[in-house]
């Protein structure tokens, strides 16, 4: 084994060039995934580490509803060693002060919690969890500096948060501490508890999640250990048990989504490293396959041989991973400020080192089982060829495309593995490898259209002839330059479609009314209609749990040990939450039936219509019972329609719709929306609201339109960040492309150059190789990034289809010149004179 | 008379010290005659190639070609008379791989044709003259590659011809310019003797046919003496 590295590393250091090319190759291709892994696992391990301070306690317990004493006796009875408790709620709510109000998050723990956290305020400066309250008065509140800042307050002024007014003690500059709803919907204010009591804002009905926090002193194994027990005992799926680690994998949710995505998209770099370190491997093999037969007259192998090449290439790879890690360091802090914008989490680098290397050995190794077609070959050598005279030493590979299944394999389970997703994975892989398709038989379209062009200028012809008889050469360079093109132009029309259909899409409702109680519901309508406005949309909220699917138990799912994909995420939380039901005689406008029929009035079993995608996660089907327990009344119902929503519309729109007559007399809050507003009307129409119906809460939705439309640019941003590597990648690979060739394309040009073409005439024949490449490309890419995104625009997101104009003028416009500069960066030396070994 | 180089003096330097190649070399050829050049190995034949096709430059002495002193012209105006006016057969034919027989023996006319149009005004150049040098190039390389016997070969690739096809390729493509001079570089070569020997013969019957002025250097005794005469390179100069 020792003469076998020896070996390869002899050919690595005589062969600096090509051992640099692929060192660079394995690198960026590594680059996009360690970038994102990075940056992922830094964020898991600075949220684990403050994974307590985030929770504010070692173990708590979580309800969209109070406890009862049953459930309570049963917590007490679980908890057996010493412990300390606090309670408390967290709720959105209007806060309002003088003529301004303003939706805030508010959480109201008793005196004794939270029992971790660091909170910075303005005068207090640090103070830990327990500390919040000691001193404070009653009726006192910390507001968060953000909320002090739009609506104009300061420290000692009043607030009214429900029926009371609260002083202001401090300004909250910032916390470790996230909400239990998994994403700040707006601005912080701390509260105690007690001087809740009797408030509507925690009335039955009200939209909160109350809580109990613990703190004791047992390791995470026994707090897990003691999670399951508790889950087991309280059934209801309302009611969540968590510890520190999953509070912080919560809060990394929205996160891990996007990255998850971003490590797809960053394989796409990855395949079109494998191309260029393909090139090299087939251009290492073509100068060295005669002495790979010398090598085996001399006592090696076929199979050592095969060891020496492979060592050839891993080496370098290896040499890559440093270069690969500092690059991703590098670039993952780009991506922290990008993701900053979403999650608004700032994290430090704190990669785990060992998942980093083993990501990258798994893309180090992908490449290198791309280029196993090409390797076998070496199986095969001819040793007879050494007794040859005057025959060409270039014996043309015979490959066997059979060797692309490992590469293959080892790429899906990746994929899968990266996006955390078997659906994604495979899709994406799908995917991918239909595009690559399409541009290749797009590029046999182009060239075979190439080959009919008449010129009459001797370098236009023969450019055009070189790219149609050095099909793979050419076609590397223009198949993933295409690829990077339609990944680009996909995530740049999609960003488009998605913010115009936020933003312009539907007449949006300029506010969004929750928490609206019975009672509420006429004074409200009179108070709006003075200023002439109206409630749209007014739908009840009932709150449920579901007991069982055509009479078999509907059960919290149980934790699943191992790897566990997108969909056991989201299947899990499924099924381990409950249920808002609504009650309506019409469909909206945002709705319509795909299958079944709208309530009929039936009197046998009470209709339900389900939303389909709704549907689909529950595995359910039209004509199936489901059995809901509806605040302590078990109602039975039958699916009898399942529905499409168009969620954009921001107005009330609900999963589960039951036919009226049936628990309308259960306890409910409503939800409404109010039409179109001026700037004027609308903060005016918010304070009113806020000063006369303080529990009501009211969402602007413009500024949540807004907010969205930011998060998709970032995530845009960031997704156009991997996209940008891949055409870096693609360009590489021309550079590479073109070295493999430059011995040919060298001997070319001398000849051109004898029978009386200058150097200027060859720089011309090469721009207009690369100019066209490049060109072939841009439409290429451009044309097909159409289909994919209107599939998922109008078919999938069902938003209206919109072209980003933006990026079809950079492709056409810059994309053909900085290939032709590359062509000729790569290329020029090898167009000038060398003329003297001609003879 | 055709060629006319004098005192052609050419040294090279090896680290610090400079090997003198030419050592004034004189060498005059008439219209119409085929002359060889033959010697060892390393004597400066290929030097003296390079030299009388314009490739190199001599560091002293001048070479006329019909009344045109090649290294008085420029770069550009050297390449240019290289292409209108010199053929040029090299041992290892040197095709270009991806051009078909046909595309091959037509470039070289294709680019001094190029550099006519250039030179005239635009105004004349319509689209119908272009076509016409078109079909007349491709006449003309037909022509050619009838001559050498390959009229029906003329759609193949360079790999797919056999080594006397090639060269017979080479050979037409010299030739399609209709150019002053002819230089041949051990045109055989890399063949086997029995090739060797018929693209020889080829060789000869088409260049005095044609009446082309031709340098032919050899290391071959046979093949020299096919020659209208025999010079013989030693220590830089030629007797």
């Amino acid at each position: 084994m020792k003469s076998i590295i020896k070996l390869a590393l002899r050919y690595l250091i005589s062969d600096r060039r090509t051992t640099l090319l692929l060192i660079f190759a394995f690198t960026f291709g590594l680059t996009g995934l360690i970038t994102v892994d990075f940056y992922k696992s830094s964020m898991a391990k600075s949220l684990q580490a403050k994974s307590k301070n985030i929770l504010g306690a070692d173990f708590a317990i979580l309800a969209r509803r109070a406890l009862n004493s049953d459930e309570m006796t049963k917590i007490q009875q679980t908890l057996t060693m010493n412990f300390q408790s606090a309670a408390g709620a967290e709720f959105v709510t209007m806060l309002s002060a003088s003529n301004r109000s303003r939706l805030a998050q508010v959480r109201a723990f008793s005196k004794e919690g939270p029992f971790y956290g660091s909170f910075v305020f303005l005068n207090k400066g640090a103070q830990q969890g327990p500390d919040l309250w000691k001193n404070f008065p009653p009726f006192g509140a910390y507001i968060s500096i953000e909320l002090s800042r739009l609506m104009n307050l300061n420290v000692g002024d009043f607030i009214k948060i429900g029926e009371h007014q609260f002083k202001i003690q401090d300004l909250l500059v910032s916390e470790e501490g996230s909400s239990f709803r998994g994403f700040q919907a707006a601005p912080t204010v701390l509260i105690s508890i007690s001087d809740l009591k009797n408030s509507p804002l925690i009335a039955t009905g009200a939209s909160l999640t109350h809580f109990l926090l613990f703190k004791f002193d047992l390791m995470e194994s026994q707090s897990e250990n003691l999670r399951l027990q508790l889950l087991e005992k309280l059934q209801d799926p309302q009611i969540d048990v968590t510890t520190p680690t999953r509070a912080s994998l919560q809060t990394q949710r929205l996160s891990n989504y996007i990255l998850d995505y971003l490590n797809i998209a960053s394989l796409i770099s990855l395949v079109i490293s494998s191309f260029g370190i393909s090139f090299l491997v087939f251009y290492i093999l073509q100068k060295h396959l005669k002495e790979i037969a010398i090598l085996s007259a001399l006592g090696l192998t076929q199979a050592q041989g095969l060891l020496v090449f492979l060592f050839r290439i891993f080496i370098p790879g290896f040499i890559a991973l440093p270069l690969g890690l500092i690059l991703g360091f590098v670039l993952s802090q780009q991506l922290s400020l990008i993701m900053k914008d979403i999650s608004m989490l700032a994290i430090q680098p704190q990669p785990q080192w060992g998942h980093l290397i083993l990501i990258s050995f798994s893309g180090i190794l992908i490449s290198i089982l791309f280029t196993l077609p090409l390797l076998m070959t070496i199986l095969k050598t001819d040793l007879k060829q050494l007794f040859s005279e005057g025959k060409s030493t270039d014996q043309s590979l015979k490959l066997n495309g059979l060797w692309l299944f490992p590469g293959v394999i080892a790429f899906v389970l990746l994929s899968i593995f990266l996006s955390q997703s078997y659906k994604i994975g495979l899709s994406f892989t799908l995917g991918l490898v239909v595009v690559l398709f399409f541009i290749f038989i797009f590029g046999l379209i182009l060239r075979w259209l190439l080959t009919r062009i008449k010129s009459q200028q001797w370098t236009t012809r023969h450019s055009l002839l070189n790219i149609a008889r050095n099909p793979w050469m050419m076609g590397a360079s223009y198949i993933s330059i295409s690829l990077s093109i339609v990944l680009m132009s996909l995530l740049s029309h999609l960003q488009k479609s998605i913010s115009q259909e936020l933003q312009f899409g539907s007449a949006l409702p300029s506010l969004f009314l929750f928490d609206i109680q019975d009672e509420q519901i006429d004074p409200l309508k009179k108070q709006l209609e003075l200023n002439r406005a109206h409630l749209r949309s007014l739908s009840p909220l009932i709150r449920a749990r579901l007991v069982s699917v055509n009479k078999s138990s509907f059960e919290r799912a149980p934790d699943k040990v191992g790897f566990q994909t997108r969909e056991d995420e989201v299947n899990a939380r499924f099924r381990n939450r409950g249920f808002n039901l609504s009650i309506r005689d019409q469909l909206s406008t945002a709705e319509s039936i795909t299958q079944g029929q709208w309530f009929d009035g039936d009197p046998n079993t009470p209709e339900v219509s389900i939303e389909k995608e709704f549907a689909l996660r529950l595995g359910v089907k039209l004509g199936d019972e489901l059995q809901f327990d509806v605040q302590g009344v078990e109602i039975l119902t039958r699916i009898t329609s399942l529905r499409v929503v168009k969620w954009t519309t921001f107005d009330p729109n609900f999963f589960a719709l039951i036919e009226p007559g049936i628990i309308d007399e259960a306890p409910k809050t409503w939800l409404a929306s109010i039409g179109s507003l001026s700037d004027n009307e609308k903060p005016k129409i918010q304070n009113q609201i806020a000063s006369g119906f303080g529990n009501i809460s009211v969402i602007d939705v413009s500024e949540i339109v807004q907010r969205m439309v930011k998060m998709i640019d970032s995530i845009q941003k960031a997704l156009l960040g991997m996209a940008l590597l891949a055409l870096f990648m693609s360009f590489f690979l021309i550079l590479i492309s073109s070295m493999t060739q430059a011995e040919t394309r060298r001997k070319d040009f001398v000849l051109f150059n004898v029978l009386g073409a200058e150097p200027k005439d060859l720089r011309n024949l090469i721009s207009k190789e690369f100019f066209i490449i490049g060109l072939s490309s841009a439409f290429t890419g451009t044309f097909l990034s159409f289909l994919p995104t209107f599939i998922l625009t109008t078919l999938i997101l069902k938003t209206k289809f919109s072209v980003d104009y933006n990026i079809i003028l950079f492709t056409f416009l810059i994309l053909p010149l900085l290939t032709l500069l590359i062509g000729l960066l790569s290329l020029g030396r090898a167009s000038q004179r060398n003329l003297k070994n001609v003879f | 008379m055709i060629l006319s180089a004098s005192n052609l003096i050419k040294t090279y330097r090896q680290g610090d010290q400079s090997i003198e190649i030419l050592k004034n070399l004189s060498l005059q050829v008439d219209s119409g005659e085929i002359v060889s050049i033959i010697g060892p190995s390393g004597s400066g034949k290929s030097t003296l190639l390079g030299i009388l096709s314009g490739i190199d430059k001599p560091d002293a002495g001048q070479l006329l070609i019909g009344s045109t002193d090649l290294f008085a012209l420029s770069e550009a105006q050297r390449v240019a008379y290289r292409g209108r006016k010199i053929g040029i057969i090299f041992q290892q034919f040197h095709l270009l791989s991806h051009l078909t027989a046909l595309e091959n023996v037509m470039l070289p006319l294709e680019i001094s044709h190029s550099k006519n149009n250039s030179k005239n005004n635009s105004k004349n150049n319509s689209k119908n003259n272009s076509k016409n040098n078109s079909e007349s190039i491709k006449s003309k390389a037909l022509n050619m590659l009838d001559c050498v016997g390959l009229k029906d070969r003329i759609h193949h690739l360079p790999h797919q011809l056999s080594g006397g096809e090639g060269q017979r390729v080479a050979i037409a493509r010299a030739l399609v310019i209709e150019p002053e001079l002819l230089l041949a570089d051990e045109p055989s070569g890399s063949l086997d003797e029995k090739t060797g020997e018929k693209v020889i013969d080829l060789l000869f019957s088409t260049l005095r046919s044609r009446k082309v002025t031709s340098i032919l250097v050899t290391h071959s005794r046979e093949l020299a003496q096919k020659c209208d005469r025999i010079l013989e390179m030693h220590n830089g100069v030629l007797v």
